[in-house]
């Protein structure tokens, strides 16, 4: 009531005061600066000349300017009616306002830990769809790995290295206050064919984001929890935002790229299909014969009857054309090389077209924003696309009563269809596993892939699907429909008090369908798979923030608060096999349904926490910081005796140029932090209990040797092959975080320099088991290991001269070191991966290192050569045989800007860091490029013979090993079991080294005085290019190759390519209009 | 929120949601056993593969040429550990707890069996302490003589088992392989302990012979007639899976194996009427440079090095016995005076096709352990121990539970095939035992070794112990071979690397099975 009162009372006294703002360095008008009554909630923004007005209640009232970028004045109004301001711009610039965690504004002088925040303008607009892809090389401390150049490929990141021997390592996203699932559900049924999946945090468009926020490491993300053990990133989305700065804005973005394949092998074109110099219609080798005009020892040859005929594979009556006139003669085709053209032509040029709209409109009370948006991109590979459409729509209000509210809501709808583009390991009907080493005589483009009769496939190779015939009748479709959105609500009961509540629902739903056309190869029957994924998250956040300034030096901030959250997820896979008719891909369209065992049965899962926590802040002169956390969760994935766990940590801060009063004509601004944080990090649900599974497969793996349930009609049970732990205890991760910041010469220069060391504890993991122990795997709860890393963020300004040219530096460097420290009484522990490839943790040595085959050495470590075969020995074990950790990491971006003009451009360079690669063991031991087209000579392998029983060196006279003197073929050299890539794991792995021209931007703003007569305020235009250039050296020379084509997408086993899809390269142009 | 507003009992209760809701959290033995049962079947498939092959009833080309590595049995190794004998133990566990002696003695019968064989195959392996993950997370490798000789105990302490209590197996379904008939278990074990005491007559002749005598004498219950036979019938469907492995690889574009050239022509030049069972001819005369025949019986020779060319619409596949698949009632072009009798092209008027899978049932068998195979049994045992019975007979009975067994498999479960007439099989063995009474005390043996050799083409396992043991049938050197004739099978990579025992020497472990014996190998 009384609030109601106080207004009516204020009226007596009140006047209009009105004034201009201006810079006062360059005198232009300050649109959207807040001007507020001090001590009222009185306030109001200038419009689009700079221009205000607002009503005061006396002379003695102080008002209160500011706007981002510029120092803050207050001025008593006294007897003054019009009051112009200029306003000085902050020399400083540092002091942004950043989002911590749990929602915590906080400038950014007083963190005692590094943050890294990117605006609108590093994100969006630089032809990349997707917002992990889009951040790579901006921010120290974050390693993003792409899949390949699948529209909607999925994206890994870390930050500061992995932190969890089998845990989840990506870190938690939040959207406007609320955690945004990231999952990334693979395939039911890997071994068909995988295609690539999405991770769900492409379901955020670029185009919507505000600012986006990497809190790297414990001491930021300790408020978060669990879920922020390895970081966290921080998205305010524009429907999000707390404010409009005029009267109404609408932004419209539209962008078209297009989209092509960035590099391709380069294609021997001597030799075509076949064996041994012999040209075999159906081989996967082009190990044949030469072509007409090659100067050879090996006779030449000119024709070969059609490959479509082979084995009376196609017949006359399907394709009479590749017949005599008597039906039965096969027609002769030239013998030539199309190599150089089978994968060129298959790869289409797609494109990324991009239209965002946002409206907002709002006052000193509160404001309402709508946005729009569309993203389509078609990928290189026919029928491979995504779109994704948004709409938000978003708002608060400052209430009357010391009440506030706001509120945001989300739709977003995501349409992927992708072929079977990459096999999840290597094997099965991968589109490009077949495409990218056709025989080069084999002409691809110009061949049938359809049988006309039946539509049924047509190819030379028995068992093969044509891939033009694959993408049509093969695909995986996704359509995920999600919802999220917060409800604010917050009270000022005194001026000091702050309580405020977020509940936030984020919710979608994934349904996939999973075809194997009618009549190919693979699958003759052709099969349907249906797989729906819900997943629901909902989260509650309480705050009470007491703000006070202790005395005239010290400033207090604490809050208290409590978390719950709750996050469960749905699954329901339905297999169809036989399809009756061609193209309509329902399941009633089939003539078997069964359910899909999912692994350890497992369709449903519910986890919960909910967590009290504390942060105290204290301010000394605003020039010293203290800060410290507490968090205690209490989590339902843990048995009852370990399931409440406390965590928590100090950070600091000094601007000592501040403190000791330093001259600043050099050293113009320090700051020194240290920080020191331990976070808790719970099991994923129902790891406490051994289960039993219902009608599994049973027998010897996936193939022919497993049998399915019901039997002849009798169901089965068999306990799970994964051994529970039912004292399974928390993991933690402690951390040491030390920098500085340094700004030179008046901010021209600047350096943020970040030393942590991370230490990973009491690690859940799900470790591969002694089969022999009745498991295959067993979730153990031990282990130790570190990750230890320096970031350096720079940014400099070498020019800038008086006509407004500038060029600006900015460079993210990363370096981090992750060891294995101790896996108790284990001296390994390999997990992931099938058959003899996998990953594998060694104590003492880096993280998830790749695990594969051997040859057998001696003890010089010489290969031992077979006598028989002139081919190394394997050595029957599996060892380490790469280390997929980056050495370093390094983004440059050059920006130039020279009145409406922006040039930007980003370098990167990702060094080290091993890779498995089935590209190069496909590629090489196929004969397909010209790595291996000088091939009419005789190899002698390295090494010394060898006994292939007992693995010890032959020795002839004298008791000398024999050093190998057994000339063998370029082919068998290269193929299976031989030297080259194509023989065992350790010969295909090859340093990932690569350096990439990454992005660059040419941007033009209009100038005002084009725009008078129009309606738009602002227009800018922009062309953007991505992956304009790389070079991976250390990779056979004529592949190509891009290690940016990992197949494993998201997960903890990293380095290895099952032959993805190639890269892209992006050009585009876009235009933003403001109005 | 909510939960600050409750009482500290209600968060508890708030956060106690972690019993996996998908699944059951206890056994179930009638649902246990059938798994056990399917499992065994299922785990077999490699080793069965890799047996086949070097045994020269199948070829691929690695395992032809005597290669083999850590990833070819591991499939096997890790499912019979993992699945198999997993739940076998949990049987004896909790049947014992019930006194449901009945699922009891079953599962101490599988698991003598399973034991047993896993031995022969790989020689040393974990016995004592495996199946106890949450014990003992790297079990010791035991000696084969000394599992051997647990297992016998094992055997005993199961046919006791076996007449404890009422054997009431509900539904009888459950078991899939005898439905809950006490006897035929009890015919098993005892035709076990016959094949084990057989299995170590050169290392131990004297328990061999007192251990088989005693089971004569006593007239304990053997395996007597094909419907005794202890083995896995497969089930007709593609979805769910349950059709015989073969079938599910060979009726199919792209095949794994190439039919032994070897078996083939061994059959087709002994005018052996079980070609046209064991094998489908995709065509009638095809030819191809390393395989001159000209029959349409196109394999490859063992130890054949040669890359696969694009024949797999050519080359010839599995039939109808034992996998399941298509009786070649086609004419063969090349028969001979000396090898039409059985192999008779009268009545042969198909014509070859590309085998899809729709063709045949996949409705074959996996023959464990079967009354032909007893009968060949005891006529080595009564040849090379002296032990009762004789041995002519037996050889005979041999044969004939032989070629009932196809008969029965090819015309029932959704198989249509012609059954061999009685007159046929009845000249046939005729034929064989006056080739038998012909030869010395050496060749007798081998004329029993090698006729068991036939019968036993889809259990590859037997005839490679049969061979380590006796020697017999002679088999053909490998064209190119990359190593010697292999004494145990490779040990699991995934064992090698992840139990603590074996990890340090994995490398020497792996390269001395190739040609260390099994214990009973002398």
């Amino acid at each position: 009531m009384f609030t109601l009162f106080l207004p009516m009372l204020a009226l007596a006294q009140q006047r209009v005061v009105k004034g201009k703002l201006v810079d006062s360095a360059e005198r232009k008008p300050l649109p959207g600066t807040t001007i507020t009554a001090k001590k009222s909630t009185v306030g109001t923004v200038t419009d689009a000349q700079g221009l205000y007005q607002i009503t005061v209640s006396d002379n003695n009232t102080v008002l209160v300017f500011s706007a981002v970028g510029f120092q803050t004045q207050e001025v008593t109004v006294g007897s003054r009616e019009v009051i112009d301001i200029e306003l000085l711009a902050d020399t400083k610039q540092l002091s942004e306002v950043v989002v911590t965690a749990a929602g915590i504004k906080r400038d950014k002088n007083a963190l005692g830990y590094s943050v890294t925040t990117l605006d609108a303008t590093n994100l969006a607009q630089r032809s990349e769809p997707d917002p992990l892809r889009a951040l790579t090389g901006k921010v120290a401390g974050v390693n993003i790995q792409g899949s390949g150049g699948a529209a909607g490929g999925a994206t890994n990141i870390t930050i500061r290295g992995n932190s969890s021997l089998g845990n989840n390592n990506q870190p938690l996203f939040v959207v406007d206050g609320v955690p945004f699932d990231n999952s990334s559900f693979g395939n039911a049924d890997g071994f068909v064919g995988g295609s690539t999946v999405t991770n769900r945090a492409f379901d955020i468009d670029p185009n919507n984001i505000l600012t986006m926020t990497v809190l790297k490491g414990a001491a930021a993300a300790a408020l978060y929890g669990s879920r922020a053990a390895n970081g966290a990133i921080i998205i305010t989305t524009k429907a999000g935002k707390s404010q409009s700065r005029k009267g109404l804005e609408i932004t419209y973005n539209m962008g078209y790229s297009t989209e092509t394949v960035a590099g391709l092998p380069d294609y021997q074109t001597s030799y075509g299909q076949g064996t041994n110099f012999d040209y075999r219609s159906g081989v996967f080798g082009s190990w044949g014969p030469p072509y007409a005009g090659i100067p050879s020892l090996i006779p030449t040859r000119q024709t070969i009857p059609h490959p479509l005929t082979t084995n009376n594979r196609y017949l006359s009556a399907v394709f009479p054309q590749n017949y005599q006139a008597d039906g039965i003669t096969p027609i002769q085709v030239p013998y030539q090389s199309y190599g150089q053209y089978n994968a060129k032509n298959f790869f289409r040029q797609g494109n990324v077209f991009e239209n965002a709209l946002s409206v907002s409109t709002g006052n000193a009370k509160g404001n309402f924003t709508v946005g729009l948006s569309r993203t389509g991109n078609q990928g290189v590979v026919r029928e491979n696309e995504i779109t994704r459409t948004g709409v938000n729509i978003g708002g608060n209000a400052q209430l009357d009563n010391k009440f506030y509210v706001s509120g945001a809501l989300n739709y977003v709808n995501t349409v992927q269809r992708s072929p079977q583009v990459t096999a999840a390991n290597g094997s099965g009907a991968s589109v490009m596993d077949i495409l990218m080493f056709v025989p080069t005589s084999f002409d691809l483009t110009g061949f049938a892939n359809t049988n006309p009769l039946n539509g049924n496939n047509a190819y030379d190779r028995v068992g093969t699907d044509n891939p033009y015939w694959s993408v049509v009748n093969s695909p995986t479709t996704s359509k995920v429909d999600r919802y999220y959105g917060n409800v604010v609500v917050g009270v000022d009961p005194l001026p000091w008090l702050n309580i405020q509540n977020t509940i936030g629902f984020n919710a979608y739903t994934d349904r996939r369908v999973v075809i194997n056309g009618k009549g190919g190869d693979y699958f003759p029957n052709g099969n349907i798979t249906n797989d729906n994924i819900y997943r629901q998250e909902l989260d509650n956040t309480l705050l009470v923030t007491a703000t006070k300034q202790l005395t005239e030096n010290f400033g207090l901030k604490a809050i208290v608060g409590n978390n719950v959250n709750q996050r469960l997820t749905e699954r329901q896979v339905v297999f169809g096999d036989n399809i009756i008719f061609r193209g309509i891909n329902s399941l009633n369209n089939t003539s078997v349904t069964i359910p899909r065992v999912l692994p350890n049965n497992r369709n449903n899962f519910k986890q919960r926490y909910f967590a009290f926590f504390t942060d105290i802040s204290l301010d000394y002169k605003n020039f010293a910081f203290l800060n410290l956390v507490a968090r205690n969760d209490v989590s339902s994935t843990l048995p009852a005796s370990n399931r409440s766990y406390l965590y928590g940590g100090a950070n600091a801060s000094l601007i000592f140029t501040e403190a000791f009063k330093m001259p600043k004509n050099i050293l113009s601004f320090g700051k020194l932090r240290a920080g020191y944080t331990q976070v808790g990090n719970e099991a994923t649900p129902y790891q406490t209990q051994t289960v039993f599974i219902a009608n599994p497969i049973l027998g010897a793996g996936t193939g022919t040797g497993g049998i399915a349930s019901p039997f002849n009609g009798q169901s089965t049970l068999t306990e799970s092959d994964l051994l529970a732990n039912a004292s399974l205890k928390p993991e933690f991760i402690t951390e040491l975080e030390l920098g500085t910041e340094l700004q030179f010469f008046n901010n021209r220069i600047g350096i943020d320099i970040t030393y942590y060391n991370k230490i990973s504890t009491s690690q859940i993991f799900t470790v591969n088991a002694a089969p022999s122990t009745g498991y295959t795997q067993r979730v153990i709860n031990l282990g130790k290991s570190s990750n230890e890393g320096i970031e350096i963020g720079l940014n400099a300004k070498p020019i800038k001269l008086d006509n407004g040219f500038t060029w600006d530096i900015t460079a993210a460097f990363t370096r981090n070191r992750n060891i294995i420290r101790n896996i108790g009484a284990l001296t390994e522990l390999p997990y992931g991966g099938f058959s003899d490839l996998g990953s594998v943790h060694i104590a003492g040595q880096p993280y998830g290192q790749i695990r594969g085959s051997t040859y057998a050495r001696d003890d010089e470590g010489n290969l031992l050569v077979n006598p028989n075969t002139g081919k190394p020995i394997l050595s029957g074990k599996t060892t380490a045989i790469g280390n997929p950790n980056p050495d370093f990491i390094l983004g440059v971006t050059n920006t130039f800007t020279y009145k409406g003009l922006t040039l930007s451009a980003l370098f990167d360079w990702k060094q080290g860091g091993d890779m498995y690669s089935f590209t190069a063991y496909e590629l090489l031991s196929r004969g397909s490029t010209r790595d291996t087209e000088d091939r009419e000579a005789i190899l002698v392998g390295p090494g010394v013979l060898g006994d292939v029983n007992t693995l010890k060196p032959i020795l002839g006279a004298e008791g000398k090993k024999i050093p190998n003197n057994i000339g063998i073929a370029v082919a068998d050299y290269y193929f299976s079991g031989g030297f080259g890539p194509g023989g065992a794991g350790e010969v295909n792995v090859f340093d990932a080294t690569v350096f990439r021209f990454r992005e660059v931007s040419l941007g033009y703003q209009m100038p005002k005085k084009w725009l008078a007569k129009t309606p738009f305020g602002s227009v800018v235009l922009s062309l953007s290019g991505r992956n304009l250039w790389y070079l991976a050296p250390n990779f056979p020379k004529y592949l190509n190759f891009d290690p940016e084509v990992s197949s494993t997408g998201a997960g903890n086993s990293q380095g290895f390519d099952f032959i993805g899809i190639p890269t892209t390269r992006r050009m585009g142009v876009n235009l933003r209009f403001s109005f | 929120m909510l939960c600050l507003l409750l009482v500290a009992g209600s968060c508890n209760e708030f956060v106690n949601i972690n019993n996996d809701p998908n699944n059951p959290t206890t056994p179930v033995l009638e649902l246990l056993l059938p798994a056990t049962q399917v499992s065994m079947a299922g785990s077999m498939r490699d080793l069965n593969q890799g047996t086949s092959i070097v045994m020269q009833h199948m070829f691929t080309i690695a395992a032809s040429r005597n290669f083999q590595d850590g990833t070819d049995y591991q499939s096997s190794w890790n499912s019979l550990y993992t699945q198999g004998l997993n739940d076998i133990e949990t049987i004896i566990r909790e049947g014992t707890r019930l006194n449901r002696w009945d699922y009891v003695s079953i599962a101490k019968l599988e698991k003598a069996y399973l034991y047993s064989l896993m031995v022969d195959m790989w020689g040393d392996i974990p016995y004592r302490d495996s199946s106890k993950g949450s014990s003992t997370e790297d079990p010791a490798f035991e000696s084969g003589a000394v599992i051997y000789d647990k297992l016998f105990i094992l055997i005993d302490e199961a046919l006791a088992d076996a007449n404890k209590g009422a054997f009431a197996i509900q539904p009888a379904a459950a078991d899939i392989i005898y439905r809950g008939d006490r006897a035929a278990w009890i015919r098993m074990g005892n035709s076990l302990k016959l094949k084990l005491f057989n299995q170590i007559r050169l290392v131990q002749p004297d328990k061999a012979r007192v251990g088989i005598a005693a089971l004569l004498t006593a007239n304990a219950p053997l395996i007597t007639t094909n419907a005794q036979d202890f083995a896995f019938r497969f089930g007709t469907t593609e979805t769910p899976a349950n059709r015989h492995p073969w079938h599910r690889s060979e009726y199919q574009p792209t095949k794994v194996y190439y039919m032994s050239q070897n078996f083939m022509e061994r059959l087709f030049a002994a005018d052996d009427p079980r070609i046209r069972y064991f094998f489908y001819r995709q065509t009638s005369n095809f030819t191809v440079g390393f395989t001159p025949t000209g029959n349409g019986y196109f394999g490859r020779y063992t130890g054949d090095a040669t890359a696969a060319p694009n024949d797999q619409a050519l080359r010839a596949t599995v039939g109808v016995y034992p996998a399941g698949g298509l009786y070649d009632a086609g004419p063969i072009n090349n028969l001979t005076a000396a090898n039409n009798v059985f192999i008779t092209n009268s009545g042969a008027t198909a014509t070859p096709k590309v085998v899809t899978n729709t063709d045949g049932s996949g409705s074959g068998v996996l023959p464990f352990m079967t009354n032909a195979m007893v009968r060949f049994t005891l006529a080595e045992a009564a040849l090379t121990l002296g032990t009762a019975g004789d041995p002519r007979q037996l050889f005979q009975e041999g044969i004939t539970a032989s070629l009932s067994s196809i008969n029965t498999i090819a015309t029932s479960g959704g198989n249509s095939a012609p059954a061999l007439a009685t007159a046929t099989s009845t000249s046939f063995v005729a034929n064989r035992t006056a080739q038998y009474d012909a030869a010395n005390a050496d060749g007798k043996l081998n004329a029993v070794m090698t006729q068991k050799y036939i019968a036993l083409f889809g259990n590859g396992m037997e005839a490679y112990n049969d061979y380590r043991r006796t020697g017999f049938p002679l088999l053909p050197a490998p064209i190119a071979p990359l190593n010697t004739f292999p004494l145990r099978l490779s040990y699991s990579v995934t064992e090698l690397s992840t139990n603590s025992n074996v990890s340090g020497k994995a490398d020497k472990l792996q390269t001395a099975q190739q040609i260390t014996p099994v214990f009973w190998d002398k």
